[in-house]
């Protein structure tokens, strides 16, 4: 039990990540048809946990395999949709036994649950490229409303996106290790940046 | 005490307390010889079953996945595993009526996922086949090894042991719900210890106090059900499957070492420690050829994460 502790994962934000995505490092994404089709080619979905307790020790993953599509209006500049599916399966983390245990029934469930969606529902614009996100995500079989940020850049070369957000994984049914690993994720979301090394 | 060690007493107290009742109840409540029967089946399903409703809210009541059904049919097979453990009824019709029971628990467990392999058509009579063969094994071993308060002592030994490979290969919560079995099969065993200790030389045929003489028959069904289900769900469970489970649970049959020969002839007491010995061996062995197939695993994905210059990983793990 306490060695299954140690490998228990999940959230909370690492400044160092949101300072890795700048736009500047980031490689646009080409409009087709007004639209972004995206893929771990090029771009990345990350997410951190960490424990509870006075030992965070944060554990980074993410997942290989997703496709997607953003529709942009390239007048405005501004996204006007967001549908992504995400291979759960393809779930990687740094450390192989993590990896597995995050598979099974205590957390992502992947055999039963192989696909992760985003579907957004409404997109409101800010200032700046910057707009709050509105959508269903299904995790884990369970499907719930999530809002969040988006900062992108819409040029003739394509679309750029960065977003960082927080969910509850006990929003998703996953439940266990609760008091051991912390209930908020943070997803750390980059357009124009592949999640495979180069 | 720390929540861990909360934890850990949460899930083995409760079903050790309520084995102990349930084979102490059946005492009472049953004649002799059915008590006999039933009650170290019984209170191990009890317990098991106890286990589970007290976990947290990742394990609903109301079975929604497979792996929920591993709390329930426990019951089924104390209820026929007790039923057929009778004197009148052949050892052919054991088998076959366990097959019964084995087949609806792999109808039950066998998930229906496209990504299954062998798919659910193959799996369904593999499993079935696999909880018979337990069961077989288990209750055709000589009275003298199978009967008594050391044959749950030693099928709690080789239940723990499984419920901790699957807990540490698969998942904790599944290795939770073997444990908790675990512990009722502890629970008959002490109840077992102290009835004997209890029972005076005349009192052999009190209801109350009688040892579980012919308990064994019973308690393999359960044993055969909960392990061996077990241990199945965690084998499929991983997407490359972790067959050296489907071993572990075969682990008691090295008792028939002791069913005849030199070593059928040793004090009970070096006979126990040596058969408690000898499961720990092959369950510690199949933790090896685990461990041994997981370094052998070639996922570059999860032993070399994609980092690169740019990547929002590597910045944050030389920053945390």
């Amino acid at each position: 039990m306490r060695f299954a502790a140690q490998w228990l994962t999940v959230v909370s934000v690492s400044l160092a990540m949101v300072q890795a995505a700048t736009a500047a490092d980031l490689q646009p994404v080409p409009l087709t048809g007004g639209a972004a089709t995206i893929s771990a080619a090029n771009t990345k979905i990350e997410f951190i946990g960490t424990h509870t307790g006075d030992k965070p020790d944060p554990r980074h993953g993410g997942f290989r395999k997703f496709s997607g599509k953003i529709a942009v209006d390239p007048q405005a500049g501004a996204v006007k949709s967001i549908a992504v599916e995400i291979d759960t399966n393809s779930l990687f983390t740094s450390i192989p036994k993590l990896t597995d245990h995050l598979k099974t029934a205590d957390f992502f469930e992947v055999r039963e649950y192989p696909t992760a969606r985003f579907e957004s529902t409404k997109i409101a614009p800010g200032k700046d490229g910057t707009a709050q996100v509105t959508g269903k995500l299904t995790l884990h079989g369970t499907t719930k409303e999530i809002s969040f940020p988006v900062s992108t850049q819409v040029t003739p070369k394509g679309l750029t996106l960065v977003s960082q957000f927080t969910i509850e994984r006990s929003q998703f049914g996953m439940t266990y290790g609760a008091g051991k690993v912390d209930d908020k994720v943070t997803l750390n979301v980059v357009v124009g940046e592949p999640t495979s090394a180069k | 005490m720390d929540s861990v060690a909360i934890e850990i007493a949460q899930t083995l107290l409760p079903p050790l307390l309520l084995a102990m009742a349930v084979a102490w109840a059946a005492g009472f409540l049953l004649s002799a010889e059915v008590a006999a029967r039933w009650r170290a089946a019984a209170g191990a399903a009890a317990g098991m079953f106890l286990g589970y409703a007290l976990l947290p809210d990742w394990a609903p009541l109301a079975p929604e996945r497979h792996w929920h059904w591993l709390a329930y049919l426990p019951v089924a097979a104390a209820i026929l595993g007790a039923a057929i453990a009778g004197k009148g009824t052949a050892a052919w019709e054991r088998l076959l009526a366990f097959a019964v029971v084995a087949a609806v628990a792999a109808l039950a467990l066998v998930p229906d996922w496209d990504s299954l392999h062998p798919p659910r058509r193959v799996w369904i009579p593999l499993l079935t086949g696999y909880l018979t063969l337990i069961y077989a094994l288990l209750a055709a071993l000589p009275a003298r090894v199978r009967g008594g308060a050391g044959f749950a002592y030693l099928l709690a030994v080789s239940a723990f042991g499984v419920a901790a490979l699957v807990g540490y290969e698969v998942s904790v919560k599944y290795g939770q719900l073997g444990a908790a079995f675990a512990s009722a099969l502890v629970g008959v065993a002490l109840w077992a210890i102290l009835a004997r200790r209890r029972a005076a030389p005349g009192d052999e045929a009190d209801a109350h106090t009688a040892p579980p003489s012919d308990n064994g028959l019973a308690l393999a069904a359960v044993y055969a059900v909960a392990i061996g289900s077990l241990a199945f769900v965690g084998t499929v469970e991983p997407t490359e499957p972790a067959t050296p489970l489907l071993f572990a649970p075969l682990a008691p049959m090295a008792l028939w070492l002791f069913a005849a020969g030199s070593l059928s002839r040793i004090k009970p007491i070096l006979a126990a420690a040596l058969q408690t010995l000898l499961i720990v061996a092959i369950l510690a062995a199949i933790a090896i050829w685990l461990y041994s197939r997981a370094a052998d695993e070639t996922d570059e994905w999860s032993q070399r994460p994609p980092a690169d210059a740019h990547s929002g990983l590597s910045l944050a793990r030389a920053a945390s």
